[in-house]
This record gives structure tokens, C-alpha cells and sequence, in this order.
């Protein structure tokens, strides 16, 4: 795995429907490896890599470009921001964090907690109680550096830690976009399209726009871990640590029973270390790629990742290494079923 | 040294309660002339020689700041913790920490959709885990029970004057009594003999302020600390950033010696707001004026957004008016 590439992509800011950073970053660095190379109208970068030999497999690589952010809805007289949030972040995560707005540095806040009611302690998290502090006093001197319909990200934050681990915003996906620009590099058995999707956070509206030319799919991914103290093995969903995360059903998907069977026999024989979630929990873009084109055979490998969604999600090297060379394996083995 | 660069300095230094000889070192090397006494977290800095004939005055800014100290750790190589001040706990899930002398990061477990109960409010301390990457015996190498936890986010400028940091209360007011003490040293001429003391332990027990107010005995004291600062869903009797440094006005407080600084402000043009805090002040001030035989005390407050969280925000404008104040009131 390449670290530095991927620190490189989570400390882009680019959420959906605003990928254009990342998109441009990845179009850079793989050019020169594409046979093919477009821009859809949804800002899906779709490429195709060519195999040398003749091959009648074609395979399409997934990895969605979005991380979930937020957008200013109104400015206040004192000059603050108020916002909502863009994709599925959880308001109890989100107060206190270092933000992004369109350049500027900002800071959520809200009421201090020693003014509170105990009632409004209780009260769960809501956007409603934050605004964003962006050190203006006033509307008018907002106005001149902030337009309704920014961006809020939160600010890049890419660090190692621990034994092999790694803690930053946007792992999900610029993790999947990393595996997907180093295999690009790479000879391949069977022309392979590569495609880095947009606003996977808000529906999978870039994976159903995205026309692949494909039989089979790999959906690369990062997926929940919970498997900290005081959590039943049952309620963890995947562990840290674990290895690969090959799915056979989400909450937006039945995987292809032939290719996870595939997949799990690749893992072993390859001496990859892998798990099933434990949990029918969370989606991703396989649920669109699934129905496209009459059908594609769809298998999605996933990274297991804690916090998922925050401004700190947390993940192992050693299971990113886990995915990207089963995700590679799994190139072959498909190209060898015809 | 401008007093960003102070004020970054001063943040970027750890000291949560009980642990702030650091903070007190990096103090004392700003009175390279002065007398400096370090005694249990407390820096004393006597600004010139004492003079028998002219009352005392001790200038307080507590310098601790709040965070977690680690009580144990889980099979797993989690950490537990417990509480030092009164930390917002709504910024806790997934906020990023810092364990120990050598700031080793971890993450605040916090529990993702399908695991979250909506009804385990507010985020309780023996709930928290931190996830600092490591299994149990790699853990056990690195930390130990008793060592602190940082809520530590760098300190930045979000506009010419708007700074957000951590522990900016107090090192705001601590801040302001640095540069209060650099304009009176340029000036000889002190109507009193001034002292000045970076308090530890304000956020758990007052414990410095108590110690320290004992051992210097003074006539008067200038506490100087932070306040909340209007914001979103604040009333209206807290402070407007750069607005200037907050006067208060207490029944614990020296109505006196509040009027003179509310006079001072008006006479030389420096831009003040009134504090009333209607019985205690919830500053080290509460402890001070009940010192051997009593205080007269004021308190002298920063505007301070999003207290308790790792990025709380102040006004440079207030920490210079804060400064020029205090030094007025000393200088004969």
C-alpha cells in the first residue's frame, strides 16, 4: 500500500457532487496508464486498461471519489454559519471539529456546556444548536469570503499511529481510489475499466449514472468496525485486524453467491487474510452496480474502518494490504471463469 | 515576540491540572530579569524590588488546563479515563487526543449507527474508550496509568485577530498578564509592588490560587481569566468579542476597585464591557479574596468562545486591551 498516495487523497477536500480535486488528482497520476480515459456528465472518472493478450473478460474496478462534508445553508448576523450536513454524518460526531469552508479555517461550536439546561444536555446532538465560528464578526465581512451552497469539509488531518494504523477524514474512499490507482500501474489478465465514482454518499447516484461496458464487478470499499471493548462479537460487524472484509449481503445488496465463493477460495489459497461481516449493515455502490447493463456480477471487498464518517476514521495498513492484493488475486480469478 | 506567536507558544504547551511545571519553565524564560519562584505547578514572578512602603498587588492567571488522565487499560489495549475540569463532552466521539509526555495519538471510540442508543445521553465518562493502536502489551510500554490526556487542536488564526486554540483558557489570560508585565517593566515608575502568579489546579480545586494567595499575602489581587463569549444560543449578559477585557462586578468582588478600573478604561480610551456576577465569580478570585485576613479583588475576563473544547476561540484586540489595562492600573 502505498502511504503516501493515500494520505495524499484523504487530505483533498471533495464531497459529493464537488469531486473535482480528487478527480483531477487521480486523472494526473494514471493517465498514463489508461488505454482510455473520460469525464462523464455526473464527474465519473471512467478509464479502461487494456490487457496485452486477447481476452473476452471484461471486469469493472469501482472506488467512489465523495466524502461525506457539509453545505452552508444561511449566514447569521454575527457572521457565523449555519449548515447541514452532506451524506450520512451523525451530528453527535461532528461539534468541536476543525473545518474547511471554501478555503477558510473554521470551527464548529455551539452554546458553552456550562450555560446548558440539564435537559438541553440530554437532548440529543443537532445541527440546529452548531454553527461554524470562521473568526468574521459580522454578515457582511462573512458575505465577502462565504456564498450559501459552500463547502464544509473537515480539515485534512491524515496521520500514522499505533501499531500500522492510520487516522484521517475521508479513508472512505479515498482508500478504494488508492487501491484502484496503484492496480491501474500494474499488467493485467483482461481489459479492466477503472471507475472512480462520485456522490456514492448521498444514494450511489454516481455508480447509477456511470455507464460500464463489464460482466463482473469489484466494489472497493471501507465498511464498519465496532469491535472495541463492551461490544458482543456478534454487534462488531468486522474487527481491525481482521483482514479483508468480503461481503455477501449488505443492506443495499445480495452479492453474486459464485464470486464470493471465488473470492474466499482466492483469499485462502493466496494466504490473505479475510473476514465476512457479522452484521446484514451498511451499503455501497454495488447496490446500483448490481442492476447495471442486465446485470453485473458484482463481489465488493472492504476495508474494515472504525468511526466511519467522522473527521477520524481509523484503519490498519496491514488490512489495506489484505484488500488490495485480494483485490488483485480476484482480477485473475475472474479473468481465468471466462 | 508578538503576542500570536506568545499566545501559540503558551497553547501549544501541555499542563493539564497537577502536571504544569512545563507551563511554568516556558513562563519564567519570558522575565529573564525578574525574580521567578516555581513551587508545585505555581510560577511566582516578582516584577522589580519589593518596596515596604507600597501595597501589593498579585496579578493571577491560571495556567492548567483541562483533559483525562488515564485510569486503566482494557484487555484489548483501550484506555480509560478520568475526568480533570469540566471538558464539553459532546466533542468527545471521535475527537483526536493525546496521550502522555510524549502525545501519542488516539481516538475516542464512539459507536457507529447500528450500535448507537439514542437515549445514552449525555456521552459519559466511564463510557469513554480511547483507541490509541495498539494491543494491551505494546500499550502497557508506552503508557501508564496516571499519565494525561490532551484535547490538543493547533493553535491557528482564523482571521487577523480571531485565534482558535486549545486550552486558550486560560493561556488567553496568561497571555495578557505576560504582556501587562512587559509594558510595566518598560516603565519604571510602579505605584505597587507587583506580583505575579500562573496558578495551577484552577480547573479541579482552586488549589494553586489557595497556596500561592497564602504565601504573598497581598493587598489586592487582579484575577485574570476567561469568559464566555456571545455565541449561538448564549444570552445577552455574556461578552461580544472585541468588545475589550470584561470588568466584573460582585457582591465576592471589591466594588471599589471595580469602578476604578471601569474609570481607568474611560480615561485613557480603552474599550471595556461590565461583568455583574451576582454572588461568586467561578474564577480563582472566589478563593483569593478569602486569603489571610481577605482580598480586594477584580476580575478581569477575556471573551472566550466554545469553552471547554479543544478549539475555543478569543480576540488578540482583547488580550492587548486586557494587557493595557492592567498595566495602566499598576503604573504610578
Amino acid at each position: 500500500m502505498n502511504i503516501k498516495n493515500l494520505e495524499k487523497l484523504c487530505n483533498l477536500y471533495g464531497g459529493s457532487g464537488d469531486e473535482k480535486a480528487v478527480r483531477d488528482f487521480i486523472y494526473e497520476n494514471i493517465k498514463a496508464y489508461a488505454d482510455e480515459i473520460s469525464v462523464d456528465n455526473l464527474g465519473n472518472l471512467i478509464t479502461l486498461k487494456k490487457a496485452k493478450q486477447k481476452s473476452n473478460v471484461k471486469i469493472a474496478l469501482t472506488a467512489h471519489m465523495d466524502e461525506v462534508g457539509f453545505i452552508v445553508t444561511s449566514i447569521r448576523p454575527d457572521g457565523t454559519l449555519k449548515f447541514a450536513p452532506v451524506g450520512g454524518v451523525n451530528a453527535d460526531s461532528v461539534l468541536g471539529r476543525r473545518v474547511v469552508v471554501n478555503g477558510n479555517k473554521g470551527v464548529v461550536g455551539a452554546k458553552a456546556i456550562h450555560n446548558m439546561t440539564e435537559a438541553e444536555q440530554k437532548a440529543p446532538a443537532n445541527f440546529d444548536d452548531f454553527s461554524i465560528d470562521i473568526g468574521q464578526l459580522n454578515s457582511t465581512d462573512t458575505e465577502k469570503i462565504i456564498s450559501l451552497g459552500d463547502r464544509v469539509y473537515f480539515e485534512e488531518n491524515f496521520i500514522s499511529f499505533g501499531d500500522g494504523m492510520i487516522a484521517s477524514k475521508a479513508i472512505d474512499d479515498r482508500f478504494g481510489c488508492a487501491v484502484l490507482m496503484s492496480l491501474i500501474k500494474k499488467e493485467l489478465p483482461c481489459n479492466v475499466t477503472f471507475a472512480f465514482l462520485t456522490q456514492e454518499e448521498i444514494g450511489c447516484r454516481g455508480a447509477k449514472a456511470a455507464v460500464l461496458d463489464a460482466k463482473f464487478a469489484i466494489v472497493v470499499e471501507t465498511t464498519t468496525a465496532a469491535d472495541f471493548d463492551g461490544v458482543p462479537d456478534e454487534q462488531k460487524c468486522t474487527k481491525i485486524g481482521g483482514g479483508a472484509v468480503i461481503s455477501f449481503m449488505d443492506k443495499g445488496a445480495i452479492y453474486d453467491k459464485n464470486l464470493f465463493e471465488v473470492c474466499k477460495k482466492t483469499a485462502d489459497e493466496n494466504n490473505i487474510k479475510w473476514q465476512t461481516k457479522t452484521l446484514i449493515a451498511g451499503g455501497n455502490d454495488a447496490s446500483a452496480i448490481s442492476l447495471k447493463s442486465g446485470g453485473i456480477r458484482t463481489c465488493a471487498i472492504s476495508l474494515p474502518c472504525r468511526y466511519l464518517h467522522t473527521a477520524n476514521c481509523v484503519a490498519r495498513i496491514s488490512d489495506m494490504e489484505a484488500v488490495e492484493n485480494l483485490t488483485e488475486k480476484m482480477i485473475d480469478a475472474i479473468a481465468n471463469l471466462g | 515576540m508578538d503576542l500570536y506567536n506568545l499566545l501559540q507558544k503558551l497553547t501549544e504547551a501541555d499542563g493539564v491540572s497537577g502536571d504544569e511545571t512545563a507551563i511554568c519553565e516556558i513562563i519564567a524564560g519570558e522575565f529573564p530579569d525578574c525574580k521567578t519562584t516555581i513551587n508545585d505547578g505555581n510560577l511566582i514572578v516578582n516584577l522589580g524590588e519589593f518596596d515596604p512602603q507600597k501595597k501589593t498587588v498579585l496579578i493571577d492567571a491560571h495556567i492548567d488546563r483541562i483533559g483525562f488522565i488515564v485510569t486503566s487499560l482494557t484487555e484489548n489495549g483501550f484506555l480509560r479515563v478520568g475526568n480533570i475540569g469540566k471538558t464539553d463532552m459532546r466533542i468527545l466521539p471521535a475527537a483526536r487526543v493525546f496521550v502522555g509526555k510524549k502525545r501519542l495519538p488516539g481516538i475516542i471510540c464512539t459507536k457507529p449507527p447500528h450500535l448507537s442508543d439514542k437515549d445514552a445521553k449525555p456521552f459519559l465518562i466511564s463510557n469513554i474508550l480511547i483507541n490509541v493502536g495498539m494491543d494491551k502489551k505494546s500499550a502497557e510500554k508506552e503508557i501508564s496509568v496516571g499519565d494525561r490526556v490532551l484535547l490538543h487542536e493547533k493553535c491557528t488564526r482564523l482571521s487577523d485577530d480571531i485565534v482558535a486554540a486549545s486550552a486558550l483558557d486560560n493561556r488567553a489570560g496568561a497571555a495578557a498578564v505576560i504582556s501587562a508585565a512587559r509594558k510595566i517593566l518598560s516603565d519604571k515608575k510602579q505605584k505597587y509592588n507587583v506580583v505575579l502568579l500562573f496558578s495551577s489546579c484552577e480547573e479541579i480545586t482552586e488549589r494553586g490560587a489557595i497556596i500561592s494567595a497564602y504565601n504573598i499575602n497581598p493587598d489586592i489581587a487582579l484575577v485574570v481569566d476567561v469568559t464566555f463569549a456571545k455565541t449561538q444560543g448564549e444570552n445577552d449578559s455574556c461578552g461580544i468579542t472585541k468588545g475589550g477585557p470584561m470588568v466584573g462586578i460582585s457582591a465576592s468582588l471589591d466594588t471599589n476597585l471595580s469602578r476604578e478600573f471601569l474609570n481607568i478604561a474611560k480615561e485613557k480610551n480603552i474599550p471595556v464591557q461590565v461583568e455583574i456576577m451576582p454572588s461568586k465569580t467561578g474564577t480563582n478570585a472566589d478563593v483569593i479574596t478569602i486569603s489571610r485576613g481577605g482580598v480586594k479583588a477584580v476580575t478581569l475576563s477575556i471573551p472566550l468562545k466554545f469553552m471547554h473544547t479543544a478549539s475555543e476561540i478569543v480576540s488578540l484586540f482583547d488580550i492587548e486591551k486586557t494587557a493595557l489595562l492592567i498595566a495602566e492600573f499598576c503604573e504610578e
